[in-house]
């Protein structure tokens, strides 16, 4: 473990849905909250906006004979490999030693690169700012010693902050199942790790926590094309020196020949 | 067109228009490249982003490098649309002359394919004058492969331009065929400069495309001797 990295853990068998994390979210980041509507799901707003980082997602699984429901809190998952970072044509995407991955705002040219790579659909592009937003893991807390917002004002203490390794091996020894210690080549490991008991074996499948997150046109991008276009291209380079080489001195010789038939 | 006649003319080769497209081509494709250099991969090339970027940014504000890069995407994109502006004329010019053009291949058999190939190790490795026309193999399947790769980089360019007038479903495919037409082109164009520029022999077609449009019978007789033939109507 890298000094210092932290993660947030969601206990999902805890959560109320209270939003009271969403609420905290705004608070702190001073972002504007957006006008609700009404939708057949209680998500509220239904998805992530630029202003809007963190959501509830509420979810019909069955119980029993009757339904209840799935309450997923959804944000970015601060990717140990972050794709989104690795897309940022300007280096606007940190990724800090605590796991926190950044956008710094003065960097962003709006290209949305990271948009295209991220796995879980996070990142939302504002066109009047004309600038990529999400979850910041509330870094600036972080730095100074304190638990991200959303944590602090969880009420059930559904949210836990703490030791990556420390946090996550409590739940595992506790038997719990647990999504983002170890999730693919792709995204490496996410700061935002879910832990359920209570749905145990299908905390991927009802809480939408996709097994191989990738966006597969890009990690071809970056595996295949890029290294073999590269490769490619030096190659090229290299046979054209030899083949210049090799062309002059066919030339001298030709020319040497012609001297000696004269 | 008598053998006499011939014998003291030179060929033209390009028309006005190919030349005046070609150079425009070389300005354009010379932006495309160092505006995209910094875009694909920044740890080599940011510094062509830093010298965009500094000083506009004191202007502008914000970072140097993304300032630049900023820069850089819209040199990128007004190269993309003078390239257009230029292309469109030419291509209409072009396909006025449709039947002129040499670029077409002479028979579709696998055996003619093999002689193709067997022509161009014999011109480029061993040296040898071969039975070529206008164009050999390499050189039509360069025009091909250019052609197609630049409707492709033009198709996703426009998606990455206008991306909100697309699914976000083709963002990431725009992006990885840009890149792959961007490596074809890095693959292909330092292979068509120096076969055309630095290889002693060929200077004469250099003139040829920067200059006159015209080349000397005696070097199209030595290098294009199908060609030659086709010219002063000479029977195969």
């Amino acid at each position: 473990m890298a000094a210092g990295e932290k993660v947030i853990t969601v206990n999902v068998d805890k959560c109320i849905g209270c939003r009271a994390c969403q609420v905290a979210c705004h608070v702190w980041n001073n972002t504007p909250a957006i006008v609700t509507g009404f939708s057949p799901s209680f998500t509220n707003p239904e998805d992530l906006t630029p202003h809007t980082w963190t959501i509830m997602e509420y979810k019909e699984i069955p119980s029993g004979d009757s339904v209840t429901w799935a309450i997923k809190k959804r944000q970015c998952m601060h990717c140990s490999n972050a794709p989104c970072a690795h897309a940022c044509p300007v280096g606007a995407i940190e990724v800090h030693p605590s796991g926190a991955v950044v956008i710094r705002e003065d960097k962003c040219i709006g290209c949305r690169y990271c948009i295209e790579a991220c796995p879980y659909d996070v990142p939302r592009f504002d066109p009047v700012k004309n600038k990529v937003y999400k979850c910041t893991f509330c870094v600036d807390r972080v730095q100074n010693g304190l638990a991200p917002a959303c944590v602090a004002a969880c009420p059930t203490g559904t949210l836990e902050y703490g030791d990556y390794d420390e946090l996550v091996a409590k739940y595992k020894r506790e038997g719990y199942e647990v999504y983002g210690d170890n999730v693919n080549d792709y995204v490496g490991r996410t700061h935002y790790v879910y832990v359920t008991k209570r749905w145990k074996g299908k905390l991927k499948e009802y809480f939408d926590l996709p097994a191989d997150p990738r966006r597969p046109v890009i990690d071809f991008n970056n595996k295949v094309v890029k290294p073999l276009g590269w490769g490619l291209t030096g190659l090229t380079l290299a046979a054209l020196a030899a083949h210049f080489v090799f062309w002059r001195a066919k030339r001298f010789e030709e020319k040497k020949e012609e001297g000696g038939e004269q | 067109m008598s053998r006499g006649d011939v014998e003291m003319r030179e060929v033209e080769a390009m028309s006005e228009s190919q030349i005046w497209f070609h150079k425009h081509l070389i300005h354009f494709m010379a932006a495309f490249i160092a505006t995209g250099l910094p875009q694909i991969w920044p740890e080599q090339f940011g510094w062509i982003a830093l010298i965009l970027g500094y000083p506009l940014n004191v202007v502008v504000g914000g970072d140097p490098y993304s300032v630049g890069i900023a820069v850089a995407r819209w040199i990128h994109r007004l190269a993309a649309v003078g390239l257009v502006a230029t292309m469109i004329p030419f291509a209409v010019k072009q396909l006025a002359d449709i039947g002129k053009w040499e670029i077409w291949p002479e028979c579709w058999s696998p055996s003619c394919f093999a002689r193709g190939v067997r022509n161009l190790v014999d011109y480029y490795v061993h040296k040898r004058h071969v039975e070529v026309g206008k164009y050999n193999l390499g050189q039509k399947l360069w025009t091909w492969i250019a052609a197609i790769t630049l409707v492709a980089m033009g198709w996703s360019g426009m998606v990455l331009w206008f991306r909100d007038s697309f699914d976000p479903s083709l963002w990431a495919l725009a992006h990885t065929v840009h890149d792959i037409g961007f490596f074809i082109f890095m693959i292909m164009l330092p292979v068509h400069i120096y076969l055309a520029a630095v290889i002693p022999e060929h200077r004469p077609m250099v003139e040829a495309m920067f200059r006159t449009g015209k080349l000397p019978l005696e070097y199209v007789k030595k290098h294009h001797p199908k060609w030659y033939r086709k010219i002063v109507g000479e029977k195969e």
